[in-house]
């Protein structure tokens, strides 16, 4: 009679352990590679070997001031040039891209204003307010080259 | 009385005819000589004017390499500030009271910085005290008002000059930026009546006239400062009387059309004082760097007078060679200047006693970087004449970087040395290129052409044209993924084919590295592992064409046959060509031109060139991350998985290996967020290089990238990307329980349709465990 209580508990018991001690198949730790797995960066990281954060911004206010001035004075080359070196000292922000595609847009070089802006929505990732100045700058670019099919779908984007 | 009239008239007569004759003939002969005399005048008079107006100064156009900057939080290490002080002859001076000298302290630096006149905008001289942390740049103070600095910009580097033919070499001054004591002692010691005279110092002619019949031979010269200019134009040291009636003429004309001030002024800078190797030093302010590496205004008093003395005789007073004859010339100049009351008495005593003061000959004479500057040189022939290039004081700011470049060299020169050694190949036998560029703005920041960086002979980053190998096919693979009809995850047929080639005897079958059918494979690994066969089948199926194009759209502009070995590299570039295709994979698909020129001004600092940042979309956001993921794939799991081991941890990197047949050259491409850098390794003999882009190439880019401030790229995806899970061996997506699934990036408009349950887990055991463990 022990032995007929017993096996069905004996199951029941073994059937419990074993549910609780499984270790959820995506924890078993592989040596294998070919997992994958995608560790994504946060924007935010300042760790020195993950990517850069963009950077301080005082560093580049004076060059972007300057550039606004000569662009009023009608200096529109050095102020292009002022902002390639702003870019220099940092790269990825999408905002000295942004104001170098104004620059062109003064310039009547429409194609350059509008590449410019699209390179930076590259560096503008969660940066909305640059990403929609960017498509509106885009939409009138496009517009100027009559690309009326490519600055309906820019001004699209602005929304989005 | 009648007939002495008579007489008279008689004889007045013949005399009348005969004074007329001559006096007529006389008179135009007289006419004539003054005609001609005037025209000579009015045509040595041409001559002097054009002379003295026209740009004649050849001078040598200026390289520059990009000026350093300096910001809160840059990274640059003291140590790497100090080796630009070096590199801009900056001189250590605890008081940093002139432009140009600095102090190092144990974590800081005080440094006088140079003014410097850019084209966007001046920046002026300041007394900073630079603060360094572990990181780079801690805080920038300025001595002179208190204030933190945000930027500064140091004064660019001169790398190189590219001389005229004549080799002569000037650093251009004003007369208001000379110190007066220059200007009165050299009249002082060679033309005291200079102020006076028109041209020519009469009185002087005779003196020396006599001195010299007196003693026998030329002990005095008579030459104004004038006559010495114009014979400087013309730089011929006859002694013939028709060159000194020519020379005191074109003084007097000089003269005549322009100022003492003007007439001293070029003579300051035309005057000739000495000889560095080829080039010949001409002026004052060139001479001043070279004596004393410091600008002319800032030369101490017995430093003019070693300078003026020196106009007699340059090699005969130079103070290198010849330093005590060069020290008596200067006190003697000394004297004449506490004579004339230029410098006080006492004053004399203490400059006669002061060392001379030289310094050691700079290499500026010399090309530190031939391979960069060669590609500066081709760059702008395009745009100027040999002559303007070489005579007209062009000013060349370039976009290389002094940092990287030697980093660069570094790199190529102890890998190539190491591997010789490490691989048992016969020394010296072993020949790279090296291009490093900033993937932002396509910048060309370092070139290396040979693994000895000082030889100016043979450029391999420009001129070695090698089969790139495999470092063709992310081309082919963005082919198919520009399709969007293959993704990541497409199964490829990596079985073995054969081609017929038109106009060949032989058939082609191309082979795998490891001589191994892998039959059906995803995209990502054909890619990461580099298989040939199915890369071949892949490009056939896209059409050679395409994959032609794709390369043209990528940058690379040469004409490319469509032979179907194409697909696997053969086809020749040189490194530079290659930089250009995988800087715009690298930004993201925007081509843009590299560049090693920012600007080109005349010798007055205007612009005639620029050459500004421009941008092209060429692959879309989503196609370009996609190639991205591959390229980093082949970091960790592809043929250049060894990578890690070498690199600095958790640098992630993407990049393509590359190796051609027989193990002939080895490649390889990489980049880091912020840096490009393609790297070359083969035998000039084109005998095989024994090593693949691994062993070889991928070396030397490793420790370049261990040197520079490199980030790890950005693998986060764009908008239209989503992550998937994949069974790899069917190419379908499956859960991410499973336990081969890996996670991959996916257009979002172009996925794998199909659902794949885990592999091996068929059993009805495991299914029992499994709905328990959902249950549980």
């Amino acid at each position: 009679m022990l032995k007929k209580r017993f096996f069905p508990l004996l199951v029941f018991s073994f059937v419990f352990l074993s549910s609780c001690s499984s270790v959820p198949r995506q924890d078993v730790p592989v040596e294998d590679r070919t997992t994958g797995r995608i560790d994504i960066p946060s924007a935010t990281s300042s760790d020195n070997k993950r990517s850069a954060p963009v950077g301080d911004p005082i560093v580049i206010a004076g060059l972007q001031q300057d550039a606004i001035e000569l662009n009023k004075k009608g200096e529109s080359a050095k102020a292009a040039a002022v902002l390639e070196r702003a870019i220099r000292i940092q790269p990825r922000n999408p905002s000295l891209w942004h104001q170098l595609a104004e620059v062109r847009y003064s310039q009547q070089q429409y194609a350059q204003a509008e590449s410019l802006a699209l390179r930076s929505n590259g560096y503008a990732a969660l940066n909305t307010e640059i990403r929609r100045k960017n498509w509106l700058l885009i939409a009138e670019a496009r517009s100027k080259l009559g690309n009326m099919e490519g600055a309906r779908a820019a001004r699209k984007m602005v929304t989005e | 009385m009648k007939k002495k009239s008579s007489k008279r008239r008689s004889r007045a007569k013949p005399k009348k005819k005969k004074s007329i004759f001559t006096s007529r003939w006389s008179w135009l002969l007289l006419l004539s000589l003054i005609i001609i005399f005037s025209g000579y005048v009015l045509y040595l008079d041409y001559i002097i004017r054009d002379r003295f107006e026209g740009n004649r100064w050849e001078i040598p156009a200026r390289v520059y390499a990009s000026p350093l900057e300096i910001y809160r939080g840059a990274p640059v290490s003291k140590n790497e500030f100090l080796q630009e002080l070096k590199r801009l002859n900056y001189r250590v001076n605890p008081r940093v009271h002139e432009e140009g000298s600095y102090q190092a302290h144990s974590d800081s630096v005080t440094v006088h910085t140079r003014s410097f006149q850019f084209w966007d905008g001046k920046e002026a001289a300041k007394k900073l005290t630079i603060q360094f942390s572990d990181t780079g740049i801690a805080l920038i103070k300025n001595l002179q008002d208190r204030s933190a600095e945000s930027l500064v910009r140091m004064d660019p580097v001169h790398i190189a000059s590219i001389y005229p033919t004549q080799n002569e070499d000037r650093i251009l001054v004003q007369l208001k930026d000379t110190p007066a004591l220059l200007q009165e002692s050299l009249i002082a010691v060679e033309d005291r009546k200079f102020r006076e005279h028109a041209g020519i110092d009469y009185l002087a002619i005779l003196r020396a006239l006599a001195a010299n019949l007196k003693a026998g031979k030329t002990v005095q010269g008579g030459s104004t400062l004038t006559q010495q200019l114009v014979k400087n134009y013309f730089l011929s040291s006859e002694r013939a009387i028709s060159r000194k009636i020519n020379e005191a003429i074109m003084s007097i004309l000089l003269e005549l059309h322009y100022s003492k001030d003007d007439v001293i002024e070029s003579y300051l800078n035309e005057v000739y004082l000495g000889q560095d190797g080829q080039r010949s030093i001409n002026g004052f302010g060139l001479a001043s760097q070279f004596y004393f590496g410091r600008p002319l205004k800032t030369l101490q008093p017995q430093q003019v007078a070693l300078l003026v003395g020196m106009v007699k005789g340059p090699s005969y007073y130079d103070p290198r060679r010849h330093p005590q004859r060069a020290k008596k010339r200067r006190n003697l100049v000394l004297k004449l200047m506490a004579e004339d009351g230029l410098i006080t008495d006492q004053s004399f005593k203490k400059y006669q006693q002061a060392p001379l003061g030289i310094t050691k000959v700079n290499e500026t004479a010399v090309t530190v970087y031939p391979a960069y500057l060669d590609l500066v040189k081709r760059q702008i022939r395009r745009d100027y004449k040999d002559e303007d290039l070489s005579s007209a004081g062009l000013r060349i700011f370039t976009t290389m970087n002094t940092q990287i470049q030697q980093q660069a060299e570094k790199s190529l020169s102890r890998s190539v040395t190491s591997l010789e050694k490490g691989y048992r190949l016969k020394d010296n036998s072993l020949q790279g290129a090296v291009v490093v560029t900033d993937v932002n703005n396509a910048e060309i920041l370092a070139v290396v052409g040979d693994r000895q960086p000082r030889f100016t002979g043979f450029n391999r980053a420009l001129d070695a044209n090698r089969n790139i190998g495999s470092l063709v096919k992310p081309a082919v693979y963005l082919t198919a993924l520009k399709s969007s009809q293959y993704h990541l995850s497409t199964l490829l047929n990596d079985e073995p084919i054969t081609i017929r080639q038109k106009g060949k005897d032989t058939d082609w079958t191309p082979q795998n590295y490891d001589k191994i059918d892998h039959g059906d494979v995803p995209l990502y690994l054909a890619l990461t592992h580099s298989y040939n066969v199915a890369t071949v089948r892949l490009g056939l199926e896209l059409g050679l064409d395409n994959v032609i194009n794709t390369l043209h759209d990528l940058g690379v502009h040469r004409d490319i046959k469509p032979y179907p070995s194409l697909l696997l590299g053969a086809v020749a570039m040189s490194p530079l060509e290659v930089t250009q295709f995988y800087q715009t994979l690298a930004n993201a698909g925007f081509y843009s031109p590299l560049r090693s020129i920012r600007e080109v001004l005349d010798v007055k600092g205007q612009p005639l060139s620029r050459y500004p940042l421009s941008v092209s979309q060429v692959v879309n956001a989503e196609d370009s991350y996609l190639t991205k993921y591959l390229l980093h794939q082949v970091t960790s799991i592809g043929t250049a998985s060894t990578l890690p081991l070498y690199l600095r941890q958790d640098l992630q990197v993407a990049g393509k290996t590359g190796t051609t047949d027989d193990l002939r050259d080895s490649w390889y491409a990489g980049y880091s967020q912020d840096y490009l850098s393609v790297v070359w390794l083969g035998r000039d003999d084109d005998q095989p290089a024994k090593l693949t882009g691994a062993q070889g190439a991928m070396q030397v880019w490793a420790s370049l990238f261990n040197q520079l401030d490199a980030r790890s790229l950005d693998m986060s995806p764009p908008s239209k990307i989503e992550m998937l899970w994949i069974d790899p061996v069917s190419g379908n997506r499956t859960d991410e329980a499973c336990a081969n699934a890996i996670q991959l990036p996916f257009k979002n408009n172009h996925q794998p349709n199909e659902y794949i349950s885990c592999e091996g887990e068929s059993d009805s055991g495991s299914d029992i465990l499994d709905w328990l463990n959902r249950v549980f």
